[in-house]
C-alpha cells in the first residue's frame, strides 16, 4: 500500500526541491474541512480527479490526537494526484493533495502551510475554522473552502470568512453527507455558494481548474457550474410518476451510478440526453427501476451470517411455546433466494425443536418482476450456492433442469409488493431481515427505516442486516448480538427511538380526516382535564416549570394576593407568606419525584384578616415536552382549640405570652438567619454545579469529537482490515493450492509406474518414487547421498556418467540400459531453478523389455500378414481417407499391370478413369462414413474387358475408433457372373416365351419336377420347388388336365413316359374358356446320362380366337360386299332413271296446264311429246343394260363373258351420266372375241366405279375425256380406265385402296369403292392398281385368262 | 295485295340437266314468270344482271361445279335475303341441316311440281315484291 504513495521527502522542505520550473504555483488553494464520515466523502471527492493543473488541495480532517493517521494512504488509493502529509513550512504546489497530520492546527502564512500546537485543549483538531480563516486572509478570492460530512459546526465560521474575502465556498449537501452537522451549520450561515453532492463537487472543482484566467466570483455565478434543472431530479420524479416509487431519499451516488449504466446502455453521453429519452420512452422507467434494484443473491449467501442467524432462530424457537407464532419479515426479498433460505432455517429449527409453531414469513419487494420469480420458487442448480446437498435433497424437487422448492416451504412464505419507505410495516415480528437494502438509502432514510423495524419487531426480536451495511448501527433500541453477521436484537425498552412516522402516500384525504379527529380529541382532552382538576383539586393554579402561573382554576384566587411592586405571576410571591417556603419545597420535591406531593396544614391569614388552615398539594403534569405543575389549595376551618399535637415547645412553656413572643421572635430570627445561610450556601452550590455542568459539557464535546475521530479511525481500520483479510485469503488460497500441488506431485510420482529418480547438481538423490524404490532398493536414508554412493541393486555407473555429461552440456539425453536381463530406456531431463540455472535432473527408467519383445513379435506377425496378402489370389488394397492408395498387393499389381510406384499415392480416378474411379470412391466413402464393412460386386474394365469383382470393403480404425483407411479385398468373379447372367437371360427367355414350363428329372422310378415356372402354373411363378416335396409327372399332369375332360391324363402320361414327344390342345374353363397346348419332349445331356423331360405349356387362346374372328370377318365381308355392290349399282341406276323421270314429270305437267288453259299449241305439244319419248328411250337403255348385266350374272357365279359386251353394257348404264357431264368416252376393246371368266356384275361394278371416279375428276374441264382400253397378255387381260382429270395426289395415292377412304363429299360415295373393287379383283385372281407414273390418271384392272387360276385365287381368298 | 301466278316475277333457275332445266323454264314462263335458266353455278354468278333482277332462286343441289347450298350462300352475299328453293334427290341428314341453317326451303325429288309452284308463289307474296 505504501508503494502507491509518493516517497516521503523528510529531509527537504517542499519549497526547496527541484528546479523552479518543476514547481507549480497553485492558482487556487482548496481547503477541505471534514469530520465524521469525512473519509468516505474525501475518497469519493478525490476519485473524480485525474490531473489537476491549477488547484492545490489542503485537507483538514478531524483526527484523534494520539492516533497515527493513515489518511494519506487511503486518499492516495483513490486518486491519481500526489498526496502528501503536511510538514511545517511546506509551500503548496498545484496538483497535490496535502493532508493535515493528527494533533495539529493548520494555518497558511506567507504562502506556507504552518503546523501549530492546537490552541484549544478541547475541541476537534485541526480547527477548520482556524485554517479557513487563515486561507481567507492569505488568498482572498483565490481561496476555496469546502465543507464535507461531519458532526458539530466546525468550519461554519471559516466558510463565512472565505465568503467575506470573496473566495468560493462549497459544501456537501446535508442529505448527501453521512453526518449532516457540519454541512448544515455551513449552509445555515448563508455563506455557501453551492451545496452539491460529492460527485458534483468534484466536477465543479475540475471546472474551476479548467477555467483559465477567470475569476472565481465569475464562476460562482456561471450557469455552467450550476445544474438548474438537474436531470437526475427530473428522472426521479418521472420514475415516481410511472413506477410509483420515490427514490429521492435513496443514496444519490448509488442511484446515479446505476442510472449511468442505463445512459451508457442506451448510447447517450450525458444524463441530460438520457433524461429526454427517458421522458419519451415509457418502457425505460421499468428498465431503470430494475437496474436500480438490481440484486445479486444466492441461497445462504454469507454462510457465516446465516449460521449465526440459525443459532439465534433455534434459540428463540426452542424457547417458544408450542402453538405460538413465529413471524418473519424479509424486506427487499428480490428473487426470493434469501427468503427461502430463511424459511428453510426456520423450518429446520422448528423440526429440531420438535414443536408445532405457526410460521409466517412475509417477503416484500418493490420489484413486481422479481416477486414473480420469487413466487415460482424455481431455481437453477447454480443459484443454490453453498447449500448443503442434504438440504437441497430435502427441500427441492427436480423439475426438468431446474429445482423447485417444495410446497411446505413455499406455502410458509407470503410475497407482496411493499415499499419499505412509504407502506405501513408488519407488526409483532420475531425476525426482520433486510439485507443490502439500506446501502441504497441515505443516512436519514436509513434511520427512518430502522425506526420502522424497531417498531415492527417484538421486544427481543431479531434484526438481520447485510454484511456490507456499515452500521452506522441502529442507533439506540438495538443491541448487536453478532458483529460479523450484522445481527441485532431489539431492546425491551423503547430507548431513544420513537414510533416511526409512517408516511402514507396519496392518502391526503385520510390524513385530513385524521387531523380533524386529532383536533376533536384535543378539545375533548381539555374538558377531561378540567373535570379531573375539578375532582382532584378544585381550587388550584397551573404553573409552568419557571413557577409562573398559567391558569387559575376554581376559587384559587381566594388564596392569592398581588404583592406590592412590579406585577408578577411568580407563584411564590402570590401565595400567602406562610406557605411560600413550603410551596417552593413541594414544587422541588414534585419535580424531583414526578409524583404528587402534599404539604402540612398551616394556619394562614388571608387578606381581610380571614384566618384559616391551608394545605397545599402539588401535582406534576407532563404536557408534551413541557412539564407543568398543578398547585391545589385545600382549606380547613380553624379549630376551636389548639390541636393536641401542638409542639411540646408550645405546650410545655409556662412563660408569659410576651416573653414567649420575644423568645419566639428571637428563635425565628435565628432560624431565618440560618435559613438565609442555607439559601446562600445553596446558591453557591448551584453555581458550582453550573460550572461543573459547563465542564461536563465541554468534556462531552471533546468526547464527541474523539468519538468521531475514533469513528474515522475505525473506518480506516476496517478498510485496512479488509485488505488484510483479502491478503490473508489470498495467502490461504495459495497455501491450499500449494498443498494440493504437493499432493498431486506425490500422487503423480507414485502413479508413474516406471522408476524415477530426482538428483541435484551434485548427483545427490533428492527424491524417488515407489517404482524406483522397488527397482533400485533405495530407501529414505539414501536421500542426499550421491548417486554413486548409493548401494543400488543395479549398477548405475553408466547412468551417472550420462548424468554428468548432461549436466556439463546442459541438455537432455537418453540411453539404452540393460541390467538384470531387463532393458530400460533411461532418460535424463534437466530442470532449472527460477533463475534459469540447472538445479538438477529427473532420471526416468522406462522399461522396454516387453516393448522390445512385442516389437519383435509385431515384426514377425507383420511379415506373416505380408506373406499372406502378397500370395493370395485376391486383390488387396488399402486407401486412405482421401482415396489415395497406400498399399496394393502383388496380385493387384499384376492384374492392373502397374508397379507399386505407379500405384501408391494415386487415386482410383487416376488409375481407372473418372467414371469407375468415382463409383469406387463412393463405396469407399460409405465404408468410411458408416465404419461398417460392406460387400459389393463391381465391374472394372481392364484393357477394354469388363471384369467382375466381389469386393469386401472394411474400414481400418485407429485408436480413437476413427476410420483412417479402407481396405478392399476383391475376388475375380467374372466367370461366375457371366454364367449367372447367361442363366438369368435363359430363364427370363424361357418364362417369357412360354406360359408354363416344367422340367422333370428322371430319378429312380419316376419323373420328379426340378424346375417349374410360368403363369399357367400358378401365381407367383415358381422357379424352384421346395425340397422334400417332389412333384411327380403324374401329379403335374393330373393337375394341369383336371379341367380338360376330353383329354385323358393317364394316356398322356403314358405317352410321355414312353419317350414319345406329344402335343395336346385342350380347353379349360367354361365361362371364359382358354385353350392350352401342352407339349412334352425328352432330352439327355450326355449319352446314358440323366434323362430330363421338358413339359411346355402354351396358351393358344388368342390364336384360336383369332382364327374364329377371322372366319367371322370373312363371312361378314362377303355379305357386306355383295350388299355394297348392289347398293352402288342401285344408286347409279336411280340417278340415271330419276333425272329423265323428273324431266318427264315437268313436261307432262306443262302439257296438262296448256290443255287446261286452252293454250295447247300443236307444235309445242309435239315437241314436248318427242322430248318425253327420247327420255323414255334413255330409261329403256339403262334398264336394258341392267337387264343384260344381270342376265350375264347368274347369281354370284363365274362364267365366261365376252369382254366387249361387258364394257358396252357398263357404258349403257353410265351413258346417261357421261352424256350429262359432256364427257367424251372412247372405248378400245380390240378383238371382239375376248372372253373373261368372271362374275359380270362384279366386274361391271368395278368399271362403273372407275368411270364415275373419272367423271368426278374431270367435271371442271370442258374437254374432259375418258378412255377404256383393253389389252391382252398371255396369261391375263388388262382393262385400263384413263381420264384427263386432276389425277391422284401423290400423298394419297397410297391410301386410296384402303377401305372407307374417299376424297368425295359424303353424299357421293361410301368410300368403299376402290377398296371393294380391289377385293373383287383379287378374288378373281386379278389385281386392281393405280398407275402412279402414267401420263394420265390410269387405273388398271388385271384379270387372269385361266379360269382355274381365278377359281383357285377365289378359294384362297375365302 | 293479290297476285296472279307469275305476275312477271323474275326467277333464276339452276339445274345441270338440260332437259329438266328446259322443263322448268317452260313451265314457269307459261305461268307468266320471267325465267333466267343456268346449267352451272359459275354461269349464274357471272350474270350480274339476272341476279340483280331476281325475285327468287331455285337451284338443284347436285351441280357439277358446286353444290346448291354453296351457290345460294354466294348469291345471297350479293342479294341478301333472296328467297331460295333447293331441290335434291338425296335424303341425307346433313343436307337438310345445312339448308335449314341457311334458311332455304328444301324439296325432294321426284318433284311435286304443284307444291313447288305453290311455295314459290307464296314466298313471293311474303317478300312483298
Amino acid at each position: 500500500m505504501t508503494e502507491a504513495i509518493e516517497p516521503r521527502d523528510d529531509t527537504e522542505p517542499a519549497d526547496q526541491q527541484g528546479a523552479p520550473t518543476a514547481r507549480r504555483e497553485p492558482r487556487y488553494i482548496v481547503g477541505i474541512g471534514a469530520s465524521a464520515g469525512g473519509l468516505e466523502a474525501l475518497r469519493a471527492l478525490f476519485a473524480g480527479f485525474r490531473s489537476v493543473r491549477r488547484l492545490s488541495f489542503v485537507v483538514a480532517q478531524h483526527l484523534a490526537p494520539q492516533h497515527r493517521s493513515r489518511l494519506v494512504e487511503l486518499i492516495a488509493h483513490e486518486t491519481a494526484l500526489r498526496v502528501r502529509e503536511i510538514e511545517d513550512g511546506m509551500r503548496p504546489e498545484a496538483g497535490v493533495v496535502y493532508v493535515t497530520p493528527p494533533n495539529a492546527d493548520l494555518e497558511l502564512q506567507d504562502g506556507r502551510l504552518r503546523l501549530r500546537q492546537p490552541r484549544l485543549k478541547i475541541g476537534p483538531k485541526p480547527s477548520i475554522d482556524l485554517f479557513f480563516t487563515s486561507l481567507a486572509d492569505a488568498l482572498a478570492d483565490r481561496a476555496v473552502g469546502v465543507i464535507l460530512s461531519g458532526t458539530g459546526s466546525d468550519g461554519a465560521h471559516g466558510i463565512r470568512a472565505i465568503k467575506a474575502a470573496d473566495g468560493l465556498t462549497l459544501c456537501q449537501t446535508p442529505e448527501d453527507a453521512k453526518y449532516d452537522g457540519m454541512p448544515r451549520a455551513a449552509v445555515q450561515t448563508g455563506a455557501v455558494d453551492r451545496s452539491l453532492p460529492v460527485e458534483q463537487l468534484a466536477s465543479n472543482l475540475l471546472k474551476i481548474d479548467a477555467e483559465d484566467g477567470r475569476r472565481i466570483s465569475d464562476l460562482r455565478h456561471d450557469g455552467s457550474m450550476t445544474d438548474e434543472a438537474d436531470p437526475y431530479a427530473r428522472i426521479l420524479s418521472l420514475l415516481d410518476e410511472r413506477v410509483g416509487v420515490d427514490l429521492s431519499d435513496y443514496k444519490q451516488s448509488t442511484v446515479r451510478r446505476r442510472m449511468e449504466r442505463r445512459v451508457i446502455a442506451n448510447g447517450f453521453s450525458s444524463l441530460a440526453d438520457y433524461a429526454d429519452f427517458f421522458e419519451h420512452t415509457q418502457a425505460e422507467a421499468r428498465l431503470l427501476f430494475a437496474e436500480i434494484l438490481i440484486s445479486v443473491t444466492a441461497f445462504f449467501r454469507d454462510p457465516d451470517a446465516f449460521a449465526a442467524l440459525a443459532s439465534q432462530i433455534e434459540r428463540r424457537i426452542a424457547q417458544a411455546r408450542t402453538g405460538s407464532q413465529f413471524r418473519v419479515w424479509v424486506a427487499g426479498c428480490a428473487t426470493g433466494e434469501e427468503v427461502y433460505s430463511i424459511a428453510i432455517l426456520v423450518q429446520e429449527a422448528v423440526e429440531k425443536a420438535g414443536k408445532h409453531l405457526r410460521v409466517q414469513i412475509f417477503a416484500t419487494d418493490l420489484d413486481d418482476q422479481a416477486l414473480l420469480i420469487a413466487r415460482k420458487g424455481t431455481y437453477t442448480r447454480g443459484s443454490l450456492g453453498q447449500m448443503s446437498p442434504q438440504l437441497v435433497e430435502k427441500y427441492f424437487q427436480q423439475f426438468e433442469d431446474r429445482l423447485q422448492l417444495g410446497p411446505q416451504i413455499r406455502d410458509s412464505v407470503v410475497f407482496a409488493r411493499h415499499d419499505l419507505v412509504s407502506d405501513p410495516p408488519f407488526l409483532g415480528l420475531d425476525l426482520v431481515a433486510c439485507r443490502n437494502v439500506l446501502i441504497y438509502f441515505n443516512t436519514r432514510l436509513q434511520e427512518r427505516v430502522l425506526r420502522i423495524f424497531h417498531y415492527s419487531l417484538q421486544p427481543d426480536g431479531l434484526l438481520f442486516l447485510g454484511r456490507s451495511e456499515t452500521a452506522h448501527h441502529p442507533a439506540g433500541g438495538f443491541e448487536q448480538v453478532d458483529r460479523q453477521a450484522k445481527l441485532f436484537v431489539r431492546l425491551r425498552e423503547p430507548g431513544g427511538l420513537q414510533a416511526p412516522q409512517i408516511r402514507v402516500r396519496r392518502e391526503a384525504q385520510r390524513e385530513a380526516e385524521l387531523a380533524t379527529r386529532d383536533r376533536a380529541e384535543s378539545q375533548s382532552a381539555d374538558s377531561v382535564f378540567l373535570a379531573m382538576v375539578e375532582s382532584v383539586a378544585p381550587d388550584s393554579v397551573l404553573v409552568t416549570e419557571d413557577r409562573l402561573v398559567r391558569q387559575v382554576f376554581g376559587n384559587a384566587s381566594d388564596f392569592l394576593r398581588l404583592p406590592a411592586g412590579e406585577p408578577t405571576t411568580a407563584v411564590g410571591r402570590l401565595v400567602p407568606a406562610e406557605v411560600s417556603m413550603e410551596l417552593s419545597t413541594l414544587l422541588h420535591r414534585a419535580s424531583r419525584s414526578g409524583r404528587a406531593v402534599r404539604g402540612q396544614r398551616r394556619d394562614v391569614t388571608l387578606p381581610r384578616r380571614r384566618r384559616m388552615q391551608l394545605q397545599l398539594q402539588v401535582i406534576p403534569i407532563h404536557i408534551g415536552q413541557r412539564r407543568e405543575y398543578l398547585i391545589g389549595f385545600e382549606r380547613f376551618s380553624l379549630p376551636k382549640r389548639r390541636l393536641d399535637t401542638a409542639p411540646e415547645a408550645w405546650s410545655g412553656a409556662e412563660a408569659e405570652p410576651d416573653e414567649r413572643i420575644a423568645l419566639l421572635e428571637s428563635e425565628l430570627k435565628a432560624v431565618r438567619e440560618s435559613l438565609q445561610l442555607t439559601v446562600e450556601e445553596h446558591e453557591t452550590a448551584n453555581e458550582e454545579l453550573q460550572a461543573l455542568n459547563e465542564e461536563l459539557q465541554s468534556t462531552n464535546e471533546e468526547l464527541q469529537s474523539s468519538n468521531e475521530e475514533l469513528e474515522t479511525t475505525n473506518e480506516e481500520l476496517q478498510s485496512t482490515n479488509e485488505e488484510l483479510t483479502t491478503l490473508n485469503q489470498e495467502v490461504n488460497v495459495k497455501s491450499a493450492e500449494l498443498s494440493v500441488v504437493n499432493q498431486r506431485l506425490a500422487a503423480i510420482q507414485s502413479a508413474i509406474s516406471y522408476p524415477l529418480l530426482i538428483v541435484d547438481r551434485e548427483l545427490r538423490l533428492q527424491s524417488f518414487n515407489p517404482a524406483a524404490r522397488q527397482l533400485f532398493r533405495v530407501a529414505e536414508d539414501d536421500v542426499n547421498l550421491s548417486l554413486r554412493a548409493i548401494p543400488a541393486y543395479l549398477d548405475l555407473r553408466t547412468v551417472a556418467e550420462l548424468l554428468e555429461e548432461c549436466l556439463i552440456q546442459e541438455r537432455d539425453r537418453s540411453l539404452d540400459y540393460t541390467g538384470q536381463g531387463r532393458q530400460f530406456d533411461v532418460r535424463v531431463q534437466l530442470f532449472r531453478d527460477p533463475k534459469g540455472a540447472v538445479a538438477g535432473a529427473v532420471i526416468s527408467f522406462v522399461e522396454t523389455t516387453d516393448l522390445m519383445a512385442a516389437l519383435n513379435d509385431a515384426r514377425t506377425k507383420e511379415r506373416q500378414v505380408a506373406a499372406i496378402t502378397e500370395n493370395t489370389p485376391a486383390l488387396i488394397t488399402m486407401k486412405d481417407t482421401q482415396g489415395v492408395y497406400t498399399y496394393a498387393n502383388s496380385r493387384f499389381r499384376a492384374v492392373t499391370g502397374r508397379s507399386a510406384a505407379e500405384l501408391l499415392g494415386r487415386t482410383d480416378e487416376e488409375l481407372f478413369g473418372e467414371q469407375q474411379g468415382s463409383a469406387m470412391r463412393e463405396a469407399d466413402f460409405d465404408v468410411l462414413k458408416t465404419r461398417r464393412a460392406s460387400q459389393s460386386q463391381e465391374v472394372l474394365v481392364l484393357d477394354g474387358e469388363p471384369r467382375w469383382w466381389l469386393s469386401a470393403r472394411f474400414p481400418l480404425l485407429d485408436g480413437h475408433n476413427r476410420a483412417y483407411s479402407v481396405c478392399t479385398v476383391a475376388q475375380d468373379v467374372t466367370e461366375r457372373v457371366r454364367h449367372e447372367r447367361e442363366l438369368t437371360v435363359f430363364r427370363r427367355t424361357l418364362s417369357d416365351a412360354t406360359d408354363g414350363i416344367v422340367i422333370f428329372e428322371h430319378g429312380g422310378e419316376d419323373y420328379r419336377a426340378i424346375y417349374r415356372s410360368g403363369r399357367l402354373l400358378g401365381d407367383p411363378p415358381q422357379s424352384d420347388l421346395p425340397r422334400g416335396d417332389p412333384l411327380l409327372l403324374g401329379d403335374v399332369l393330373r393337375q394341369l388336365l383336371r379341367e380338360a375332360d376330353e383329354v385323358d391324363a393317364a394316356r398322356v402320361e403314358h405317352e410321355l413316359r414312353a419317350g414319345g414327344v406329344t402335343a395336346v390342345t385342350y380347353r379349360i374353363g367354361s365361362d371364359e374358356p382358354r385353350w392350352v397346348e401342352l407339349r412334352g419332349s425328352e432330352l439327355t445331356l450326355e449319352e446314358g446320362g440323366t434323362r430330363y423331360l421338358v413339359l411346355v405349356l402354351h396358351d393358344v387362346t388368342p390364336q384360336v380366337r383369332n382364327e374364329k374372328a377371322l372366319q367371322d370377318q370373312k363371312e361378314a365381308l362377303g355379305r357386306f360386299s355383295r350388299l355394297a355392290s348392289l347398293g352402288e349399282i342401285a344408286a347409279g341406276i336411280s340417278h340415271e332413271i330419276n333425272t329423265p323421270l323428273n324431266a318427264i314429270t315437268i313436261k307432262t305437267e306443262l302439257m296438262r296446264r296448256m290443255v287446261d288453259a286452252g293454250r295447247a299449241e300443236p307444235e309445242r305439244l309435239r315437241r314436248l311429246t318427242d322430248d318425253i319419248d327420247r327420255m323414255v328411250a334413255n330409261i329403256d337403255q339403262v334398264i336394258a343394260g341392267l337387264k343384260s348385266i344381270s342376265r350375264l350374272a347368274g347369281r354370284d357365279q363365274r362364267e365366261l363373258v365376252p369382254l366387249r359386251k361387258l364394257v358396252e353394257d357398263t357404258l349403257r348404264i353410265v351413258g346417261f351420266s357421261t352424256r350429262r357431264h359432256g364427257v367424251d368416252v372412247q372405248v378400245d376393246v380390240g378383238r371382239d372375241d375376248v372372253d373373261v371368266w368372271c362374275n359380270p356384275v362384279q366386274i361391271c361394278q368395278i368399271l362403273v366405279n372407275l368411270i364415275n371416279n373419272a367423271l368426278d375428276a374431270t367435271h371442271d374441264r370442258t374437254d374432259a375425256w375418258v378412255r377404256i382400253v383393253v389389252s391382252e397378255l398371255e396369261q391375263a387381260i388388262v382393262i385400263e380406265v384413263r381420264d384427263n382429270g386432276s389425277g391422284v395426289p401423290a400423298e394419297i395415292a397410297e391410301k386410296i385402296m384402303t377401305p372407307f377412304f374417299t376424297t368425295k363429299d359424303a353424299d357421293k360415295g361410301t368410300g368403299l369403292g376402290l377398296s371393294l373393287s380391289r377385293t373383287i379383283a383379287r378374288r378373281h385372281g386379278g389385281e386392281l392398281e393405280y398407275l402412279r407414273d402414267a401420263e394420265h390418271t390410269t387405273f388398271r384392272l388385271t384379270l387372269p385368262r385361266d379360269p382355274d387360276a381365278a377359281a383357285l385365287a377365289d378359294e384362297r381368298q375365302s | 295485295m293479290s297476285l296472279e301466278p307469275g305476275d312477271a316475277h323474275v326467277l333464276v333457275i339452276v339445274e345441270d340437266d338440260r332437259d329438266l332445266l328446259e322443263g322448268w323454264r317452260e313451265l314457269f314462263e307459261f305461268s307468266d314468270y320471267k325465267v333466267h335458266a343456268f346449267t352451272s353455278a359459275r354461269a349464274v354468278l357471272a350474270d350480274g344482271e339476272a341476279l340483280r333482277a331476281a325475285d327468287m332462286l331455285i337451284s338443284d343441289y347436285h351441280l357439277a361445279d358446286q353444290n346448291g347450298i354453296e351457290l345460294i350462300r354466294e348469291v345471297r352475299r350479293i342479294r341478301p335475303g333472296l328467297p331460295a328453293v333447293l331441290l335434291t334427290g338425296l335424303r341425307e341428314q346433313h343436307v337438310r341441316q345445312q339448308a335449314t341453317e341457311a334458311g332455304i326451303t328444301l324439296f325432294y325429288k321426284p318433284i311435286a311440281v304443284g307444291a313447288i309452284e305453290a311455295h314459290v308463289r307464296a314466298a313471293l307474296v311474303r317478300s312483298g315484291t
